[in-house]
């Protein structure tokens, strides 16, 4: 099966949260208590029960404030770092590319937790394993566009076979910069092997919150490489310390 | 927020002094023979307990700890938690062979040969001191994952803790000169410890924030971990190698066995908690 993904365009997003409530209804998920904090992002923060949020960033610009949307949720990274992180191989990639966890076999390691770059998985206190989107695999499978695809209202969020949406991304990119969006980028084309879920971002990815490099962690093999090496020197160091400090010397004296 | 919090910091304490005693007490009598025996098999024992509770500590800190088998149903050359839990595994089942045969007198020399088995398992015991470092670092915590010395720091860390374990627990078997030679051991471990610390945080500094690991527990780190846990026993020590040295006599101390085990768990919770909050 071709690669699917889903290209969100922050420039064509209106801040309406229909795909956070299509990704609550297809995925079964309750609503939670919160609180009016004075923004309209809510709920607060991805949570066992979030998968998708529409994250408000304020900007004031003269006398008036410019919102800032971003969606917020798994990437579906190629390169997935909580998957390969995951000792037991509960973290699962589906034939059209999507991660998704089997809960059939979570430990509630939360190693996947400490892997992602994004904060992305969540831990549930109750069930003890974690929770995240899904890519709305289970849809793709059966060819329908993901959830939460599917009800956005603007075309901010399309899905489609991943190559397809890069040419699709670099020629609107190609727009907003000719129409005075100079800042405009995109970000998860190259990041991690390519996201599944990557953004055409109308600012610098910092300005989001997101990590300008996220760091490859568990597929690093140099990093473990040097870490092993940098520790394998110091049991040396210390084997041989020891070594110096226990060994046979009295018997030479002695005679 | 904190994901790994207290029960895993006491995890990786436990670990790195279970795997610290076996590779210290593996040298002790590969090195120094016959008259160390019965205090590496202290040792031994000591090891076993340590990594038995350690691994009680492991499994309890899983959201689904019914299910921890799971980790052994396969090995992923890519998780550094598959490769740890394999370690553990290994390690556990070594040191209980250990302690068994050990009990069985004379087994252990006639059928299999000592001298390579407590070797591999030394071996063992390095690498399960040294993973839960390496552990760390696989992550996406930028204190954590922006260097390479916690592997080392912790098998140092865990080499120090589990010679002043060994102290406390095999003082009536250190005749002669061995208190001396553990204090001289010790030491070898704590400079080493000191000298990772400086160069991990002058890694740190590279990162250009406040160094993630003191930021939060100032105080804890650098009263309890650098004086209480290093500088203080570095000096006992030695005091104890000096007085050896001009008077021949080798005493058991039990101070700075105590306070080296009270800073190795301090380094351990500064070091896991406080990059995560």
């Amino acid at each position: 099966m071709e690669r699917k993904g889903v290209l969100i365009d922050m420039s064509k997003c209106i801040g309406c949260r229909a795909c956070q409530i299509a990704c609550k209804e297809w995925n079964g998920l309750p609503p939670e208590k919160t609180r009016n904090n004075g923004t309209y992002q809510n709920p607060p923060r991805l949570s066992t029960t979030t998968w998708t949020l529409i994250e408000f960033r304020e900007e004031a610009v003269g006398d008036g404030v410019v919102w800032h949307f971003r969606r917020v949720g798994c990437h579906h990274c190629w390169d997935a770092n909580c998957l390969e992180a995951c000792p037991v191989g509960a973290i699962k990639r589906s034939p059209s590319g999507m991660v998704y966890v089997d809960h059939s076999r979570c430990i509630g390691c939360k190693n996947c937790v400490m892997a992602c770059p994004f904060g992305v998985p969540q831990i549930d206190h109750v069930t003890g394993m974690m929770y995240k989107c899904t890519g709305c695999y289970d849809r793709i499978e059966n060819g329908l566009p993901p959830a939460c695809a599917k009800a956005c209202p603007t075309g901010a969020l399309t899905f489609g076979p991943v190559s397809q949406l890069k040419a699709i991304a670099q020629e609107r990119l190609r727009y907003l910069w000719m129409n005075g969006y100079r800042r405009a980028c995109l970000y998860g084309d190259k990041e991690l092997g390519g996201f599944g879920f990557f953004y055409i971002l109308l600012r610098e990815p910092e300005f989001y919150g997101l990590p300008k490099e996220p760091k490859l962690v568990s597929k690093n093999f140099f990093n473990v490489l040097s870490n092993s090496f940098i520790s394998l020197l110091t049991i040396g160091i210390v084997s041989l310390g020891a070594i110096f400090a226990f060994r046979e010397r009295t018997k030479s004296k002695e005679d | 927020m904190v994901h790994w919090g207290t029960v895993i910091a006491i995890y990786l304490y436990l670990g790195g002094m279970a795997g610290g005693i076996y590779f210290i007490s593996s040298i002790m009598e590969l090195a120094g023979g016959e008259r160390f025996r019965k205090a590496a098999e202290v040792g031994y024992v000591l090891s076993f307990v340590a990594i038995v509770l350690g691994s009680v500590f492991l499994i309890l800190d899983l959201g689904r700890p019914g299910r921890f088998l799971e980790v052994l149903t396969r090995f992923k050359v890519t998780s550094p938690m598959s490769a740890g839990s394999w370690g553990v595994f290994a390690f556990s089942v070594w040191s209980f062979i250990t302690v068994i045969l050990v009990g069985v007198r004379g087994f252990l020399n006639s059928v299999i040969p000592r001298g390579p088995f407590v070797a591999v398992g030394g071996g063992l015991g390095a690498f399960l001191a040294s993973y839960t470092g390496v552990l760390l670092s696989e992550t996406s915590i930028p204190a954590w994952n922006s260097t390479p010395f916690l592997g080392p720091l912790f098998f140092a860390s865990g080499v120090s803790t589990g010679i002043a374990l060994l102290t406390l627990f095999a003082r009536k078997r250190l005749d002669g000169d061995s208190p001396y030679r553990l204090e001289l051991a010790d030491n070898v471990a704590i400079g080493v410890e000191l000298v990772i610390l400086l160069f991990l945080f002058l890694q740190l500094k590279s990162l250009g924030v406040p160094n993630p690991i003191t930021l939060h527990y100032p105080g804890l780190f650098w009263i309890g971990v650098i004086l209480i846990g290093l500088v203080v026993p570095f000096v006992l020590n030695f005091s104890g190698i000096y007085r050896f040295r001009t008077k021949g006599e080798a005493k058991v101390s039990l101070i700075s066995p105590i306070l080296i085990l009270i800073g190795g768990f301090i380094l351990r919770y500064v070091v896991v908690i406080s990059p995560q909050l």
